[in-house]
């Protein structure tokens, strides 16, 4: 069922006419001939993306979600993954193409390229019959393009066969069942708005309510209402979707929402933090809501979707370590109670899933709470990235140094188990910097703020994350300027060109930006940028701003 | 609200919000200037168009944003939408 943004129609799906309409556009999608090839889904908020996605996995066809791309935007991923998965198809409805964004016709469409509209397939068609495809465990049944830079993005190959392994790892924790009810506004495009979502509801054959993205965005306590009024039992999102309800908390509008029926509150996809969950506790407690809903979970596409959890009704586990000795790799009391940080379990794996903290250097593996890369094996990590054996190998096929002949899944994350079994992320070796949920390269950045303008220098910025007063993770730019050019701009213009680059291609505020004389940026003898020194320079007011 | 406000009110509460939500100093709020430019991304520009009804009174659209990407541009319309919706014809 999906509530549009402004109220009135709430248009539904069955189950069965989901089927009917999806079997309909399968036979279609067959006719051409398109097993095998990929067809890219760019929908705007509704039920018409799910009908073209079982649409395709009936035909056999490689489903591939995609955001749909800004307007004005010069530079955005969704050319480079057509690039990479060059699909013959590309599905979305009538009414974005022809009404409101006729720009993607021309933008989007390669030569090979077909257009498909669900809405063109009504469910009254035959319901009898096989499906047009004959399907294995092993086919892939869509690429989900989180990982890889904006230029050269990986399409992470998930199959039927992981789709249904992880389905049942997130059934088992999330304790679902047909009254599970759901209520998202997650995108469909983003793995955790599909699998968690729209599948998992379909999996045990439960009522999914959808809800714009915008919606939540502007109005999130319309979600804790929906939650009330649906009487759901799952809803989540990021760790920030649950501080944006605490700070637009408003008493009155919050009157006759129980939301006692709340049983899984999943967070997840971004850092979980421990006053995130204390503040939303606290403020939502009087309406009904019980901290043991709190459902802290870790995972990534590369593993379908979901890593870890908790166990319904177990509440998140919360443990406080001392912030040095994490720093040199073990979570351990704090010394003193001023260097005490908190941190949020992930849970534990589920069913045959199975995480090791290994050392990324020498490929052993650690014991419990020792920091390490989180390595993961099991029936729910995908076959690897699309035409892209390299990384596929330096990802997906790590043997552990003495340990089984099993392969791991390299997540790039840091963390460690507890001696219960309890995992903790704690924090990223690769730079990478995530905002509301999304991931962001600092290449891409970095990338696009040295071209934005002459005067500044190519190979010498450097993007990196903070955590702003509400300990939101923030984008700051650190950019060196050329020699000649620095008494010829004008600063605040430089700045305001940098910024207007990052917002069209990236869609990102940025939170600080700093120009720094030639030849200030930390670097190694080799000429690699240290991104985390000049993160440490940032906060220590080192940087040699020019002013 | 009785009466609604005037191009310039709409500009000037434009470019205090803007000021105090961007973190930039007032006088660089140049209302010719492009939304982008200022770094309104996706998500602040729903912020800014939430905080922008609850002081018209309005239902406004996201599209807002696009179709007029100015503040001067914003204020313009918003003031001809105030007039239209209060006016005798």
């Amino acid at each position: 069922m999906f509530l549009p943004d402004r109220g009135g129609e709430r248009p539904e799906l069955s189950f069965a006419g989901l089927h009917a309409r999806a079997l309909a556009m399968a036979r279609h999608l067959a006719g051409r001939r398109g097993k095998g090839e990929r067809a890219a889904l760019l929908f705007p908020s509704g039920l018409e993306f799910i009908t073209a996605f079982f649409g395709c996995l009936l035909a056999g066809i490689v489903a591939v979600p995609m955001m749909i791309p800004r307007r004005n935007s010069r530079r955005d991923a969704s050319r480079a993954i057509l690039a990479d998965c060059a699909p013959r198809f590309l599905m979305t409805t009538r009414e974005l193409l022809d009404a409101s964004r006729p720009d993607l016709r021309d933008r989007l469409a390669g030569p090979a390229a077909e257009w498909v509209f669900p809405e063109d397939f009504s469910a009254a068609a035959d319901r009898e019959g096989e499906a047009p495809a004959a399907l294995r465990r092993d086919d892939i049944a869509f690429l989900q393009y989180t990982s890889g830079s904006t230029s050269t993005p990986k399409g992470v190959m998930v199959s039927h066969g992981n789709l249904l392994e992880n389905s049942e790892m997130v059934r088992i924790a999330a304790g679902n069942t047909r009254h599970s009810t759901y209520v998202s506004w997650v995108p469909l495009y983003h793995d955790m708005g599909l699998i968690v979502n729209v599948l998992q509801s379909l999996y045990v054959g439960s009522l999914c309510v959808l809800m714009p993205p915008v919606t939540f965005l502007q109005r999130p306590l319309n979600w804790l209402r929906a939650i009330h009024d649906y009487r759901a039992e799952v809803a989540g999102g990021p760790n920030f979707a649950f501080d944006h309800c605490t700070s637009r908390y408003r008493a009155e509008q919050m009157n006759g929402v129980d939301l006692s029926c709340w049983k899984v509150a999943y967070n997840s996809a971004e850092p979980v933090r421990a006053d995130t969950i204390a503040r939303f506790a606290a403020t939502f407690a009087p309406h009904g809501f019980d901290p043991a809903a709190v459902f802290p979970a870790y995972g990534m596409a590369e593993a379908t979707l979901l890593i870890t959890g908790v166990r319904r009704g177990a509440g998140p586990v919360i443990r406080t370590v001392g912030r040095e000795a994490l720093q040199r790799g073990l979570a351990a009391p704090p010394e003193r109670s001023e260097e005490g940080q908190s941190l949020v379990g992930s849970g534990r794996p589920v069913a045959a899933g199975r995480v090791a903290i290994v050392d990324p250097e020498t490929g052993r593996q650690l014991g419990p709470d020792r920091v390490g890369e989180v390595w993961v094996c099991g029936p729910h990590i995908a076959r690897g990235y699309w035409r892209n054996p390299e990384a596929t190998r330096a990802a997906f096929a790590a043997p552990i140094e003495g340990g089984g002949p099993e392969r791991w899944l390299r997540t790039g994350d840091l963390g460690f188990v507890d001696a219960a079994g309890e995992v903790f992320i704690t924090g990223r070796i690769k730079d990478l910097i995530i905002i509301r949920g999304i991931n962001h390269y600092p290449h891409d950045l970095e990338h696009t703020v040295e071209n934005c303008h002459p005067a500044l220098r190519r190979h010498a910025g450097a993007v990196f994350g903070v955590a702003d007063e509400a300990g939101e993770e923030r984008l700051v730019v650190v950019q060196e300027i050329e020699r000649g050019y620095r008494h010829q701009v004008d600063l605040a213009e430089l700045r305001a060109t940098i910024r207007e680059a990052i917002v069209r291609e990236h869609d990102i505020a940025p939170y600080r930006i700093v120009l720094i004389r030639t030849g200030t940026l930390p670097q190694t003898t080799s000429g690699k940028i240290q991104r985390g020194l000049a993160r440490q320079l940032f906060m220590a007011g080192g940087l040699d701003v020019v002013a | 609200m009785t009466e609604s406000p005037s191009e310039s009110a709409i500009r000037e509460w434009c470019v205090d919000y803007l000021s105090r939500t961007l973190d930039l100093p007032q006088g660089q709020i140049d209302p010719q200037v492009e939304f982008a430019r200022l770094g309104l991304d996706s998500a602040s520009s729903i912020h800014f168009l939430v905080a922008l009804e609850e002081w018209l009174g309005l239902e406004l659209t996201q599209e807002l944003i696009f179709e007029h990407p100015t503040v001067a541009d914003l204020a313009r319309h918003l003031a001809d939408c105030g007039r239209a919706e209060r006016g005798p014809g």
